[in-house]
């Protein structure tokens, strides 16, 4: 048996061991929680041998980890799909869309109705998708995919513009904190006078540093030209670090979830 | 840029060829040992975090706050304790709310029903007079949320339950909202907040939008927040305890801490392995030149 | 304010003006400069090295959904499929919406059928689609990655966390890395774990420079116009701030008050 045999050998058992321990030890616990019976208790540890199957990914990729990873694929597309056609296809088109038509039928219609029945214009169009798979009538899809890609430009437009303008009129900063603008400000300090006009200065700097970055049609033949643009790529890279930390923060608080979830719900420690 | 594998010979080349899975299980070991540790830092909560909570406090109590649950099991650690502390807050203040659900995210329509109901029990709220959870709409790059400006009760049309959002008996909350004005305040759970929701509904009707992020997505919210487009955020776990702290709950009441005290010991883990790390690499470029 | 503002409106005309401007300058024929990217330079290296290893490519354009984002994937998806077909090597494309593999699946049939190739490759068995959920699109493509022991990846398109789960496990197989993304929160890992990173606005500008299509190109050049005229904006901003206070005549007007 080699070294890596040995390691992953150990491992495994190591992972059973665990599991061996925390069935005993919640054994004798189980008696403290009243409210907690082996039947309450089966999610938690559905939930504790799915935590372990997906983290022994971290080792190598296996077959536990592959059986968990098509049980999530599978659940997730399934609960989706469900989900999609309940709630949306029925609910918000098919039954709004059959009351309609009932209603002309029967001439009890009111002016919501054509609304409703005009539902069956989405209906179409969206069924025109499913000509992608044929060689003939492909170009009905093509019209789908223009009327989404052209509504879905036009809101990007106005979204875009009503998000970008007060980002804009933000950078305006007084770069020199005077007495007549902020006469209650004492000079000194983070948040006095000097403090902030340094860090409105670094602010200007930076947004424009970063944006010249970003040019990509402008010539940065000579050195004067390169400055700015290593100054943007500088300052980005900081920020790239500051972005680091908080992801970071994310992820971590994600495990320190689910080990809370081990310590707490499944062995019951804490 | 690996170097050799042989036989290491200084502390540097050992660290530089571990194998990163013994790290793996050793920070796993240390999270869990930290979960042991009876230190709690205390923290000032940020300017952001302070901002939501006067948003909070000064949201009119003739109109209804819209909750937007858009967040999943994913980042339960930090959204859960988020969702708590403010519906906590809303309770205390006797806001009315709405939460909105999108089909895109089922869990985020029953992850906040769930807190909600939980909460409501201790502040005696009533579903369908002071709390309404609304039924799952799509999504269509800000289209939706256009629309649900205009006409919430024809938008949206049920609760979760199927119930009829003009239905008098079952939901009377509903009866005096009708569109984006009888909206004060919209606070949006969320990964990474929609941009949608700024540029079809702050931008247009000026509604005070607060957002209570995971701390990645908190980066790209900063400068919404400083141009005032965004009037506060919680930003993570460590928002969600800042948060708690500013409503002075009791503390059994404060789920956020635990995770948080948690996170500031793991980063000392981090830290220790990035310096070794940067030392180890550091120290192998000079000694190939 | 439910309507915009006439600076909204200006600004909006002024940038499509420019571009315009530039596009029919671009298609009349006059060369317009493009710098260089570095991390963009060595996707034909990439594509290259897969073929020596004889092992297929990932292309793998994230969480991206019907969106302008999506263009711009599928034209570097195009001119990475087209090398690829040069060199007879497959490329493997995972997808996280349905909408997109509709679109992603017309585009790698037509570039291998550019390069006279087609049906080398089955699509259903190169183009997969997972789900939306970053969880299981995370597995599911790292899974495959392994499994099928790619040579080269492209992290090309739109990430949340997933993004160095997706980059570990191109380490973990061999892969050389490029990665080209606008989700800036992303950058600092995949800068960390793959070989060559892209970001930003050089996500936008990428389709315009592996194609070199006039319209692309015009746009871009359209667009710099615009930055331009925001960075004067700021500058000018800056300095009316200084002297006559932040709420100064240019806030009033662009702010539409």
């Amino acid at each position: 048996m080699n070294k890596k045999t040995a390691l992953q050998l150990a491992l495994i058992l190591g992972v059973a061991a665990l599991f061996v321990a925390g069935f005993f030890y919640q054994w004798l616990r189980v008696h403290d929680h009243p409210d907690v019976t082996w039947k309450t208790h089966i999610g938690a540890w559905v939930g504790a041998i799915c935590v372990f199957g997906i983290l022994s990914y971290l080792h190598s990729e296996n077959v536990f980890y592959r059986v968990f990873e098509h049980i999530l694929l599978g659940l997730g597309l399934g609960f989706t799909i469900a989900n999609m056609i309940r709630q949306v296809l029925i609910a918000k088109w098919w039954e709004p869309m059959y009351a309609a038509f009932k209603a002309f039928y029967r001439g009890t219609y009111t002016s919501q109705s054509y609304w409703d029945a005009c539902l069956i214009v989405a209906g179409i169009f969206g069924l025109m998708w499913y000509f992608q798979y044929s060689k003939k009538y492909l170009w009905l899809s093509r019209i789908t995919i223009g009327v989404f890609a052209g509504a879905g430009a036009g809101l990007a437009i106005k979204a875009e513009s009503i998000k970008v303008f007060p980002q804009i009129t933000s950078t305006f900063k007084n770069v020199i904190i005077g007495t007549s603008q902020a006469p209650n400000l004492p000079v000194g300090g983070l948040e006095g006078r000097l403090g902030l006009s340094i860090q409105n200065v670094l602010f200007v700097v930076i947004v424009c540093c970063v944006l010249y970055y970003f040019f990509f049609s402008l010539r940065r033949d000579s050195a004067i030209a390169k400055a700015p643009a290593n100054l943007g790529r500088f300052f980005l890279m900081i920020s790239f670090g500051a972005f680091f930390g908080n992801t970071f923060m994310t992820r971590v608080v994600i495990l320190i979830d689910r080990v809370h979830f081990l310590l707490h719900d499944w062995l019951m420690v804490q | 840029m690996e170097p050799d594998r042989a036989k290491p010979r200084t502390f540097v080349e050992w660290f530089q060829t571990l194998d990163r899975r013994i790290l793996y299980v050793a920070f796993f070991v240390f999270v869990v040992g930290a979960h042991f540790v009876p230190i709690h830092w205390p923290s000032t909560p940020a300017k952001h975090t302070r901002a939501l909570y006067a948003a909070i406090e000064n949201a009119p109590l003739d109109k209804v706050v819209a909750i937007d649950s858009d967040w999943f099991a994913g980042i339960r650690a930090e959204s859960e304790n988020q969702m708590r502390a403010i519906f906590h807050h809303l309770m205390r203040r006797r806001l009315k709310f709405v939460i909105l659900a999108w089909a895109r995210n089922p869990e985020g329509q029953k992850f906040g029903y769930d807190i909600a109901a939980k909460v409501a029990e201790e502040y005696g709220y009533e579903y369908g007079k002071d709390w309404v959870a609304f039924g799952m709409v799509p999504k269509a790059r800000g289209a939706e949320l256009a629309s649900l400006a205009k006409d919430i009760r024809g938008f949206i049309q049920t609760d979760m339950y199927g119930t009829s959002l003009d239905d008098k008996e079952k939901l009377p909350m509903m009866q005096d909202v009708e569109n984006i004005y009888d909206i004060g305040l919209i606070v949006s759970f969320s990964y990474g907040f929609d941009p949608n929701w700024l540029g079809f509904i702050q931008g247009v009707y000026g509604t005070p939008f607060g957002v209570a992020l995971s701390a990645i997505e908190s980066s790209t919210a900063y400068s919404f927040v400083e141009s005032g487009q965004i009037c506060g955020m919680l930003a993570g776990a460590a928002g969600a305890a800042e948060y708690e702290q500013l409503l002075d709950l009791p503390e059994s009441k404060r789920p956020a801490r635990t995770p948080v005290n948690v996170l500031s010991i793991s980063i000392v883990y981090v830290l220790l392995a990035i310096l070794l790390g940067n030392v180890a690499y550091l120290t192998s470029l000079g000694k190939k030149q | 304010m439910e309507q915009a503002s006439w600076a909204l409106r200006i600004f909006v005309f002024l940038i499509a003006f420019f571009v315009l401007w530039k596009v029919v300058r671009a298609k009349a024929g006059r060369e317009l400069y493009l710098r260089k990217i570095p991390g963009l330079e060595k996707v034909d290296d990439a594509v290259g090295r897969a073929t020596e290893m004889g092992r297929p490519i990932m292309f793998n354009p994230g969480l991206v959904d019907l969106s302008i984002e999506l263009f711009c994937c599928l034209a570097c998806l195009s001119h990475v499929v087209r090398r690829a077909a040069r060199v007879n090597t497959n490329v493997l494309v995972p997808i996280a919406y349905p909408l997109t593999y509709a679109i992603c699946e017309e585009y790698w049939k037509d570039a291998y059928a550019l390069e006279d190739k087609p049906g080398l490759f089955s699509s259903e068995e190169s183009i997969r689609f997972f789900s939306a959920s970053q969880a299981v699109f995370a597995s599911s493509t790292s899974g495959w990655m392994e499994r099928d022991r790619v040579s080269a990846n492209f992290l090309w398109g739109q990430y949340g966390w997933e993004s160095l789960f997706l980059a570990e496990a191109g380490q973990r197989a061999g892969a050389i890395q490029i990665a080209c993304t606008y989700s800036y929160y992303q950058v600092p890992f995949l800068i960390v774990s793959c070989d060559y990173t892209a970001f930003g606005e050089e996500f936008y500008a990428a389709g315009a420079y592996f194609g070199r299509d006039p319209v692309l190109v015009g746009s871009l050049a359209g667009q710099d116009m615009s930055k331009l005229v925001i960075f004067l904006l700021i500058v000018v901003g800056s300095i009316l701030a200084v002297v006559t206070g932040k709420f100064n005549w240019l806030y009033m007007l662009l702010y539409g008050t």
